[in-house]
């Protein structure tokens, strides 16, 4: 027992150091081109403002969309760029790669190497601006917080929301990689990135106002909805906090599915041009 | 006499520049044939947010007070909501910044100025054939989503239809020279990847394709009218949806046609200036 612990403890402690190594060289790398990183900064704050833009105009006119009111869109709304911007951050300098990792070849040298192939193809850089553009959707949120007495926020229920945020997080990862998987089966379409990016954009909205069975095959078979809806659902009390089991489930089931997948997948490599 | 045969001349030059044009077109179409299956998956995957832009519209519609009523019913809204999607993934330059910033920072750009036409010309007959071959592969799945939803959207009689593509045409030119504006900024950026991303942006809100413009606030839609963004998307959509007379049509026409002449004067001056600026490096 011992033992296994510390195996377990040496493993994470490896990987731990390669992402400290990945995140120091890319901050680097990265800020060489601040400018480009203050302006890109701008444009998702940009992003952000017209999709609360799009709410602000729309709640002008409409008042309120079923349960929600416009404070309630802005948490969603903010949620949902806080775990984009993560996901994006980690893993859109990455991902997308795949294709072309497989194509050339390269995989061959990432599979002789000591670490994780799953993990190296989707850790090798990280995206310093992504991160940095979480701080805005953070502050609105905050602030929102503070200027609504109508929203109820305890401590246990901001632990939660970290809580499911991560799960969030993870749901999103594993959705990603199982979408990305594919390119060993079907090497020729370059978009297979483009799909997921899209898909959560499903996200953006309350699951509410999805039909039935779209709600329910986007939370619970293709959970897209868990991402980013379903928990801050459960922040605003649509739905209850026992939902964040619900969320540990998929996020472990769509983890090892995902990872079960990949794998498989990877059997699938042919090493061509490499 | 001296008139007539700068005429001729000038129309030969021009027959000349439409035929290499031409060409590019026809090794452009060959060249994207070999992507045909992205291109079919980039429509099928970014078709998906039309989802919840149907469910958030009817959503919206069910809501118990709705001004929106008033200015747009939900078959128009849908409508509208849908081809805006429809026309922008048809008429966006996706790409054409990157590409031109690609060639001025990799000092390729040499390459196209020893052209016997103009690198502007190249770069459009370049993504007219890249959007002619897509509007092959598209068609089909445009068809089909219509037929789909054929029972909740309007769809436009013969004349608005052939009115609407050719204000779509001439919004391809605006959007066009705005993208190829914003991608010669790379003369005098280094990095400029976030302010092609803010452009796009802006584009997107700016042109319609979030929310019709009448629906935002008056003093912005005031401003916005005078844009060229505004004749991008909003202007053929209101066509689509037949919500403006003839009159208006021909009116917008005219802006159309104005902001072209605008845009590709701006965009030769602009183009110009920054060949002064370009050092050919790598190249």
């Amino acid at each position: 027992m011992k033992q296994l612990v510390a195996s377990c403890f040496q493993f994470l402690s490896f990987y731990c150091r390669v992402i400290k190594l990945i995140v120091k060289n890319n901050l680097a790398s990265q800020f060489q081109y601040r400018t480009s990183i203050i302006i890109r900064f701008f444009g998702t704050f940009a992003e952000l403002l017209l999709t609360l833009a799009f709410f602000k105009f729309l709640y002008d006119r409409i008042g309120i969309i079923g349960d929600w009111d416009y404070p309630k869109i802005l948490i969603l709304a903010c949620l949902f760029d806080i775990i984009r911007n993560i996901l994006l951050g980690c893993f859109i300098k990455n991902l997308p790669k795949l294709e072309d990792i497989i194509i050339n070849g390269k995989l061959d040298i990432l599979l002789t190497k000591p670490i994780d192939p799953q993990f190296y193809v989707s850790f090798q850089q990280v995206s310093i601006g992504h991160f940095l553009q979480i701080i805005i959707p953070i502050s609105i949120f905050c602030y929102v917080l503070g200027s609504y007495p109508n929203i109820h926020t305890s401590l246990g229920n901001v632990v939660i929301l970290l809580l499911n945020t991560i799960f969030g997080i993870i749901i999103g990862y594993s959705l990603w990689i199982f979408v990305m998987s594919f390119t060993f089966y079907v090497v020729k379409i370059k978009s297979l990135h483009e799909i997921f990016l899209n898909l959560i954009q499903l996200g953006k909205y309350p699951s509410s106002i999805y039909g039935n069975n779209i709600k329910l095959f986007f939370k619970y078979i293709f959970p897209i909805l868990m991402i980013a809806s379903y928990p801050s659902e459960i922040f605003l009390g649509f739905s209850s906090a026992y939902g964040s089991y619900i969320m540990l489930i998929i996020s472990l089931l769509s983890f090892i599915i995902a990872r079960y997948l990949w794998n498989r997948a990877l059997t699938k490599y042919e090493s061509a041009g490499g | 006499m001296i008139h007539v045969g700068l005429t001729i001349s000038t129309f030969k030059n021009f027959m000349h520049d439409l035929l290499k044009c031409g060409s590019v077109i026809k090794i452009g179409w060959k060249q994207h044939f070999s992507y045909k299956s992205h291109l079919f998956f980039s429509f099928i995957s970014g078709a998906v947010p039309l989802i919840s832009i149907y469910y958030l519209w009817t959503a919206i519609y069910a809501s118990t007070s709705t001004q929106l009523s008033n200015l747009y019913s939900l078959p128009q809204m849908l409508t509208y909501a849908f081809t805006a999607f429809i026309l922008n993934s048809f008429i966006t330059p996706f790409g054409l910044e990157w590409e031109i910033a690609d060639n001025i920072f990799q000092g390729n750009l040499t390459k196209y100025l020893l052209f016997p036409f103009s690198y502007i010309k190249y770069c459009f007959s370049w993504l007219t054939s890249e959007k002619l071959f897509a509007f092959f592969i598209k068609l089909p799945l445009v068809i089909c989503l219509y037929l789909f939803i054929s029972r909740q959207i309007i769809l436009p009689n013969t004349i608005n239809f052939i009115l609407f593509l050719v204000s779509s045409a001439f919004a391809y030119f605006i959007y066009f020279f705005i993208s190829f504006i914003i991608g010669i900024s790379a003369f005098w950026w280094t990095d400029v990847t976030g302010f092609f991303y803010l452009g796009n942006m802006i584009i997107a809100f700016c042109s319609g394709l979030l929310l019709p413009i009448d629906i935002l606030p008056n003093k912005i839609s005031a401003i916005l009218q005078i844009t060229p963004f505004y004749y991008i998307l909003y202007f053929p959509l209101q066509i689509f949806i037949r919500r403006i007379n003839f009159n208006e049509v021909i009116f917008g026409f005219y802006h159309q046609l104005v902001w072209i002449g605008i845009l590709y004067v701006i965009t030769v001056l602009i183009f110009n200036m920054g060949l002064k600026k370009y050092e050919a490096a790598g190249g």
